[in-house]
């Protein structure tokens, strides 16, 4: 059998499944005879599912092998959210998605990397240690869905399904050269998300192609009794008209994410991504998002704020580690002081502080209403135009150990974080690659890094997003 | 900057233990983020009204009826993660002092 495992997409698998060429459960058994060869070095499996898949249910999705992010509860499995405070604990329900993916046919292979509650941009805050960046393994696979980017980059899974609050589905995909969806907050349920915060965080795909994103997206969205921030939404087809061309689209092009602090290759190829957006007879002006130089700022508000609130209830009472103190305060501060790391602690005493009375209305009021500016700087924005496009970050995958100090970190996600604050969706495409130069003098680049193309649209307009975005995979 | 009184203070508010090292770690990573966000202070927000949701949305209702969400399996599940347990209770420490 010709197969190449590594390179199958989602309509690879249905064509052979199809032709009675591979079972599910043969499937199974390779890739996980795959993934234990490739990756250890790589490290973007936390756990692997044993399992071998029975009789799948005859859906769209019958016999596909996904990755899932590990805060994204598979019953059974490992969900550890790459904290050690969760390091033991099994999920106990199907998160939303997952039994929507379950129900068409979908099976799991395991459970990926990421940064400590999706706290990170470089799955370097997993308490499990690092993913690769599978283009070169000095660098980071960005995060924090950095264990479902690389596993679909190395061809260690189909496709993967990874969370976005701040970026964590685009800027990996971005690093490892593979297609990341968030998709418009409220589209997907977030019942059985390990929460990070509530008002930013959206469940998406990532794939190797836009075709297959879109046929995720056709199974994950939907309203959710469950989750009452889902919208409720007509069944939609996102496949159906990927191929309409997009002569006469109206693209811009905010200034604020092409200044200071972007790398001049990326910049370079991006400009020739949005050429080649013209070419297809696209209409692109520039335009400003005159708030989003404000964005990191409110972010990084926000976000704390509502991470404290929901990381509270890791209390070394209820489930995962815990560490028993003389008394229940005690116990609290011992279990929660060992299981939290650097990063996440940080963030919970930033949001404590940005919450506590004397500081709510300076900084966590005050940022509300930034984001209030920012979200309305789009909705001006996409009174003229269908879509915004730019670089998804502003470098290539950086160095692990390379980003010290938790600021320079953020600045990775300059230009994905403005997206969750308005609530709209985005996806990164690939669109080419950069040398990865030497590290010494004598080293002839023998490698290349994969450049990402954001494309965000209005709200719900997934369909105009996904369009551009296969109109553009497909002219390359 | 922050204070290291407050950076004791909001930690235990957060029920987080730092010792003596940790604490000034996180005074100078906790000072260079309030440094990162002081830009904020900035923007003129005099009469913007906060977005406190990640979309528009009405309250959701429904019949205030009794339903249980988990089957037994299901609970028993949850039963065996729970860290320390008497039977099918939770065990913790007392929570008055004996005086």
């Amino acid at each position: 059998m010709g197969m190449n495992l590594k390179t199958l997409t989602i309509k690879d698998v249905q064509d052979l499944i199809a032709k009675k060429e591979i079972s599910p459960a043969e499937l199974h058994g390779q890739f996980l005879d795959l993934i234990k060869k490739q990756d250890e070095k790589l490290h973007a499996y936390l756990s692997l599912n044993e399992d071998t898949p029975g009789d799948l249910p005859d859906g769209e999705l019958h016999g596909i092998p996904l990755a899932i992010k590990d805060n994204i509860c598979v019953e059974g499995l490992s969900a550890t959210a790459g904290s050690k405070i969760l390091k033991n604990h099994r999920a106990v329900y199907d998160a939303t998605v997952i039994k929507k993916l379950k129900k068409a046919g979908a099976f799991f292979l395991g459970k990926t990397n990421l940064d400590e509650f999706a706290m990170g941009s470089s799955t370097e805050n997993s308490a499990f240690g690092p993913t690769k960046n599978p283009h070169d393994h000095a660098r980071v696979p960005g995060g924090s869905s950095g264990g479902s980017a690389a596993a679909v980059a190395a061809g260690l899974a189909v496709a993967a399904l990874g969370s976005d609050t701040g970026g964590s589905i685009r800027q990996p995909a971005s690093f490892c050269g593979v297609v990341g969806l968030k998709p418009t907050y409220g589209r997907v349920s977030r019942y059985g998300l390990i929460a990070l915060a509530s008002s930013l965080d959206q469940i998406g795909p990532l794939t190797k192609n836009v075709y297959d994103a879109a046929l995720l997206l056709n199974i994950l969205s939907g309203r959710d009794e469950m989750d009452s921030t889902t919208a409720r939404q007509l069944e939609h087809d996102f496949t159906a008209h990927l191929d309409k061309p997009i002569k006469g689209l109206k693209v811009a092009m905010p200034k604020e994410y092409f200044g200071e602090g972007l790398d001049g290759a990326v910049n370079n190829l991006i400009e020739r991504a949005i050429a080649g957006l013209e070419s297809l007879g696209a209409h692109v002006d520039q335009v400003s998002l005159p708030h989003s130089p404000f964005a990191l700022e409110t972010y990084y508000l926000i976000m704390p704020s509502e991470a404290s609130a929901n990381l509270a209830r890791f209390d070394g009472i209820r489930y995962g580690f815990s560490k028993q103190g003389g008394n229940i305060l005690d116990t609290y501060l011992k279990s929660r002081s060992e299981g939290f790391g650097d990063e996440t602690r940080r963030r919970i005493i930033l949001g404590t502080y940005a919450l506590s009375a004397g500081y709510y209305d300076a900084y966590y009021l005050r940022a509300q209403k930034a984001r209030t500016l920012i979200r309305q700087d789009f909705e001006k924005v996409f009174e003229k135009f269908d879509v915004i496009v730019g670089p998804t970050t502003p470098t290539t995958a950086f160095k692990i150990g390379e980003k010290k100090g938790p600021v320079s970190m953020y600045l990775s996600d300059i230009y994905t974080v403005p997206v969750n604050l308005a609530g709209l969706p985005a996806i990164s495409v690939p669109c080419g690659f950069i040398d990865n130069l030497p590290t010494t003098n004598y080293q002839l680049p023998t490698t290349k890094l994969p450049v990402g193309l954001q494309i965000i649209g209005k709200k719900f307009d997934e369909e105009t997003i996904l369009r551009v975005a296969y109109n553009f995979e497909q002219a390359k | 900057m922050i204070d290291i009184k407050d950076v004791e203070y909001m930690a235990g508010l957060a029920r987080l233990e730092l010792n003596t090292e940790e604490k000034k770690k996180f005074q100078k990573d906790l000072g260079s983020v309030l440094e990162f966000v002081e830009k904020l202070k900035r923007l003129d927000v005099e009469g913007i009204e906060p977005t406190t949701v990640g979309a528009e949305s009405a309250n959701v209702m429904r019949a205030d009826e009794p339903r249980s969400k988990y089957d037994s399996e299901t609970v028993k599940k949850m039963l065996e993660q729970l860290p320390d347990r008497k039977d099918d209770f939770v065990k913790v420490k007392s929570i008055l002092n004996k005086n």
